[in-house]
Order: C-alpha cells, then structure tokens, then sequence
C-alpha cells in the first residue's frame, strides 16, 4: 500500500471531517501524501509526518504553495470536485507526535497555514494524584496561556477568608 | 399594563458591547444532565452580566428532559430548541440576541465543528480526573482538525479547590498542544456544589436560588471571563 493510500485510509478515522480527492499527487519535486477538501471546500495537503517531521514540514509548505498555484486549473478539469479555488490551501501533518521545533515552527507560521494532528493511541493524562493510574512523570512544560480564575479558596468555602 | 421583566431588562442591565453577534459551542452529550445544567445556568448568568444570552439545544426529543421548557428565561435570556441537523445560525430565534450559546450533541462533536457556519468559539467543561480529561482531549483535537483557528475554551469542573483547577487545566492544555497547534483558553472552574444539583432537579438557574453559594460565584466567574473575551475580540 502507498504512503498515500494508506493515510488517506487512516484519515477516514482521524479527521472523517475531510474528503480525500487525490493521493501520491506530484508537486514539485515531491509527492503530496492526500489531497482533500474540507468542509469549507477550501483544500488541504495531508502529509505523513513520521520520522523526519521538521523535514515534512517544510515540504509541506512549498508542496501547498505549489497546489494553491494549480487549483484554478484543477476547478476547470474536474469542476465536480467542489473546491473553492480562491480559499487558501492548508497543509496538515498526521504524525504519532512532533519534535518540539515542529511545533515551534508550527505555532510561529499560523494554524492557517498548517496544523499538526497527532495521530497517536489515546495519551495518558493521568493525573499525580489519580487513584487509578501510576504517577507519570508530568513534563514541565506550561501551556502557552495560563490558568485563569478570579476567585480564590475562600470563595469556594474550602480555605481562609480574604483579609 | 403589566411588563415582564424579560421585556425591560436591557433597561437595567448595561450592554455588554460585545459587537455582531457571537456564537459559543457548547457540546453536552445525550442524558448529560450535568453540562445541560451549566449551559443553561450559565446563559442564565451571561444574561445577567449584560449580554442577553440565547441557549440553542440540539438534542433529539428524548433528551428535551435535559432542558427547561423553550422560549424566555430568567434575566433576559432565552432557550430555543433546534434539530440536530439544523444548520447552526439557521434556527428561527424570536430575537437577535447578542450571544448565542449553542450545544450540539457531543456524540458528534466532529461533524458540527466542521458544519457550516459551525461556532468559531468553543466553551469545553471537563472534569479533572483522567477520564474526564482524555474526553475533552479527544474534543479539542477533534475541533483543532475541523477548524483550525478556532478558540478553544475549557472550564474545569467538580473541583473542590483553585490548585485542583489549576493542575488539571494545565495537564489538559500541554497535552493539546503537543498534539495540535491549538493552545487553549482558560475559563476558570465550577465546583461541586450541592446546590447546584438541587438547581438541576428545579430547573431553576441557581444564581437566582442561591446567589452566595460558591457555585453561583463560580459560574459567574466564568461567564465574566467569557465575556472578557468576547470584548476583548470586539474591540
């Protein structure tokens, strides 16, 4: 099986929101993986992400340039694929999990451009104090936007009193 | 002749210049009472705080226990029932609301978020043990594939205390964004409060019943968070 046919098989299941047009598509010097359109009939460039994805990235990007310059023509040859040639073309990259310059790379261009989609089993979120799971080791990582609440524990009736 | 307080409340309540009007998904799964209960008790609370809030249920008409019966609320706000497959924006509401909060089955979660005219704006309620949030995980990534620029909110639910909240919202959001671009927004926590499932059973917004109770302060909380937000973007 293709690289392509088999993430196109694997994206029924990961993103049913996406109708696969074309796979193993020639761009410019490379293949793209998945072409498909989205429910905005804007189209996407699907990429298998794994191994070198900082790689994939950057094809990613020049292999989307390269299909948003094509969609015109492909509207006129197959009119009943239903793209909206004039939204942008967005890339997206299914991998099991990303190096941290990936998604640094990722975050600094724009989810517009292109996202990153983990197709990876259901990850552990156990928590420290969780019953039921051993204790993993929590990243140190912070989320980029903090944790937000007006209140305090004393609002909740379960600490001290505001001075 | 005698008036409603519905009918009069924007005398009383100042606007809360949120712009066109703003649209929030809200997914509540079939027989979630509990969710069911905060997004109505929430509208309930949006309403108060100045921006009169209608709450479109899309359930299947077994699930219309969930809800109190359609048409005005308390305060301002307002409950319209929708099928699951009306398109979003497309259901008749009496009035142009400025807020719109909108719960789609969550069962197809997927399918709304990538439906036309889907909300761009997602208010997710997760509890804080590991099940509760792989769920909401699997919600976020599902939204984050459909929409890529979509705000994705998550309130953190049935915790006793702030640092409880704290741990599993930022558990939640590294997780998300180490699978997805998306980063998440936080929008505080409910506790759990006795009260607010007596407010369930009596289908009465508990910022009414009990306005001191820490689940009223807590929900109007994130309601003004919310609308933080929806001001901030206006602007």
């Amino acid at each position: 099986m293709s690289r392509g046919a088999d993430l196109r098989r694997r994206l029924a299941r990961l993103a049913p929101s996406l109708r696969p047009v074309a796979q193993d598509v020639l761009a410019e010097t490379s293949r793209i993986d998945v072409v498909a359109i989205d429910a905005n009939r804007a189209a996407v460039a699907v990429f298998d992400g794994e191994g070198d994805d900082l790689a994939t990235f950057t094809r990613a990007l020049a292999s989307s340039a390269w299909l948003e310059a094509r969609l015109p023509d492909w509207c006129q040859i197959a009119p009943d694929l239903g793209i909206d040639a004039t939204a942008p073309v967005r890339a997206l990259l299914v991998a099991k999990s990303f190096a941290p310059e990936t998604r640094a790379a990722a975050k600094r261009v724009g989810t517009s451009q292109i996202a990153l989609l983990r197709a990876a089993t259901p990850v552990s979120l156990a928590l420290p104090h969780s019953p039921r799971a051993p204790a993993p080791k929590r990243p140190a990582a912070r989320p980029q936007k903090p944790f937000r609440t007006g209140l305090t524990d004393a609002d909740l009736g379960t600490g001290k009193a505001r001075p | 002749m005698p008036r409603d307080l519905g009918d009069v409340i924007d005398c009383f309540i100042p606007e809360a210049a949120l712009g066109p009007r703003r649209v929030i998904g809200l997914p509540v799964a079939a027989g979630d009472v509990l969710r069911a209960a905060v997004a109505w008790n929430l509208s309930v609370e949006i309403s108060r705080s100045g921006a009169p809030c209608t709450l479109v249920t899309r359930g299947s008409p077994v699930d219309d226990s969930l809800w109190p019966p359609p048409g005005r609320g308390p305060l301002g706000s307002r409950l319209v029932q929708a099928r699951e497959s009306d398109d979003f924006g497309s259901c008749e509401l009496a009035t142009d609301p400025q807020l719109v909060l909108d719960c789609p089955p969550a069962e197809t979660l997927g399918h709304a978020a990538s439906s036309p005219g889907a909300p761009r704006h997602w208010l997710l309620l997760s509890a804080p043990d590991p099940e509760g949030l792989r769920h909401v995980h699997h919600q976020a990534l599902a939204i984050a594939a459909a929409q890529p620029d979509a705000r994705i909110g998550v309130t953190i639910h049935g915790v006793r205390r702030i640092a409880e909240a704290r741990a599993a919202f930022e558990e939640l959001a590294v997780a998300v964004e180490s699978d997805c671009a998306a980063s998440l927004a936080s929008y505080g926590l409910l506790v759990d409060d006795l009260h607010l499932y007596r407010a369930i059973v009596a289908q009465r917004p508990i910022g009414l019943v009990h306005p001191a109770a820490p689940a009223t302060r807590a929900l109007a909380d994130v309601a003004r968070l919310l609308l933080e937000d929806l001001r901030d973007a206006a602007q």
